[in-house]
């Protein structure tokens, strides 16, 4: 199936793959060709892109949609997509402390605006640390 | 006839013009690469959003989201897109005058309309004019950012669902060749579906899907979602068009000027040499005259 990762900065992945595991709100989502048309909202997390002959592809994605338009044409739509080359592990782990910082302080607001923007930090370099860790 | 000492000065004047234009142009060329990169890297995804909300809004009520929803236009709010800097042609006179005359053929017919614009130009055109001016965004094209843009359309959406505006519209140059800018007035709310459909050819676009859709967490979430955002990522691609054209239309303006330098240049340096040549024509004709006058 045809499976297509556009972001503003343009198209990140596009090629033929066997299957997508896409992080939706309301958990994974594994797609294989052939699958019902689907429309997902996207949360912070990894996808992973099964190529045939090669590793599978871990990818950080940051919010967005997945889109399975017919059984074999599928695309995320999203605002942020990275491998694990684009990452800088050191950085990120000083990211997610202060984040995880930050986090803590702020227990008694949950779901206020700023506390969503710190858990997106969070969940971020939580992320992006794992698709480091993927790395071949 | 001038003096040669004010030719002279003269000469040095354009000279040094003209440097200065080829200079602006050669900047604005290398930006406008990088704008149109940044252009065409957002239209895949640009395309593929649209793709979406078309497909939600077919089979959708429009009164399921406010965003969809028309309404009797009493209150109009208008956002023109232009730069801080001018040297750039008719560039911001052309987006100008397209905003103000849709503000005048409309003007009847709506109780209210409200400008919101980005760049000082258009900030100082309709200073003068007979129109409420909201808020100005400056500094935005010079170092357009995502973000800056989110922020921009995030207000628009507020002011729309909150009910102060019945209708948003957006006026900036689209971005069509380095030396062609057009002029577009569209309507950001309440959403058409598909404002962008001429993009994709037809045997590019993906066949409708036959079996129905599952949405996660629900089609009406989704929706939720998708609509603001698809606000936002229009705003950002007319900035990024308007940057694009701004720099374009900067280079033709440029090139135009230092062509014009050149030509300025040539000609007031033959009129230096014919003055020169003048001067010494005259002395050469004192010295014999003296000479002869000697001579007898």
């Amino acid at each position: 199936m045809q499976v297509t990762i556009v972001t503003p900065q343009g198209v990140k992945f596009a090629g033929e793959a066997q299957s997508l595991v896409a992080p939706s709100v309301s958990g994974d989502v594994g797609v294989l060709p052939g699958h019902q048309p689907l429309m997902a909202a996207l949360r912070t997390g990894e996808a992973i892109v099964t190529v045939p002959g090669q590793e599978p592809l871990h990818l950080v994605i940051d919010g967005g949609y997945v889109h399975v338009i017919s059984g074999d044409h599928v695309s995320i739509v999203t605002e942020l997509c990275e491998g694990w080359h684009e990452i800088d592990q050191a950085a990120v782990k000083t990211q997610l402390d202060e984040a995880t910082n930050e986090l803590g302080g702020t227990r008694d607001d949950i779901a206020s605006q700023t506390w969503l923007a710190r858990k997106h930090r969070v969940d971020l370099a939580t992320t992006r640390l794992r698709v480091v860790a993927s790395k071949p | 006839m001038p003096s040669l000492k004010a030719i002279r000065r003269r000469i040095t004047s354009v000279k040094s013009t003209g440097k200065i234009t080829r200079a602006m142009k050669l900047v604005a060329t290398a930006k406008l690469r990088r704008a149109q990169e940044r252009l065409l890297q957002m239209r895949p995804y640009a395309m593929r959003l649209s793709e979406m909300i078309s497909e939600l809004a077919a089979g959708t009520d429009p009164e399921s989201s406010p965003l969809l929803a028309t309404r009797p236009p009493k209150r109009t709010l208008m956002l023109v897109l232009t730069s801080d800097r001018g040297l750039a042609g008719a560039y911001n006179a052309n987006v100008n005058r397209a905003a103000w005359s849709w503000v005048q053929r409309h003007k009847d017919k709506r109780d209210h309309i409200e400008m919101r614009i980005v760049g000082k130009k258009g900030r100082d055109y309709f200073k003068s004019r007979a129109v409420t001016t909201g808020h100005v965004y400056t500094d935005v094209l010079h170092n357009l950012t995502q973000d800056r843009a989110t922020g921009i359309g995030r207000e628009l959406v507020a002011a729309y669902v909150d009910g102060h505006f019945d209708e948003v519209f957006i006026a900036y140059n689209e971005f069509k060749s380095a030396i062609a800018q057009k002029v577009q007035v569209q309507r950001l709310l309440p959403i058409q579906p598909d404002p962008w459909s001429e993009e994709a050819p037809a045997h590019e676009r993906p066949v409708r899907p036959t079996v129905d859709t599952i949405f996660e967490p629900s089609k009406q979430d989704v929706l939720q979602a998708i609509l603001p955002l698809s606000i936002h990522v229009h705003v950002y691609r007319a900035l990024l068009e308007s940057v694009a054209s701004e720099m374009g239309a900067r280079m033709t303006a440029m090139d135009a000027a230092t062509k014009n330098a050149g030509e300025l240049l040539a000609r007031i340096t033959l009129q230096y040499n014919r003055a020169r040549q003048a001067i010494i024509t005259t002395e050469l004709m004192e010295i014999t005259s003296g000479s002869e006058a000697l001579k007898g």
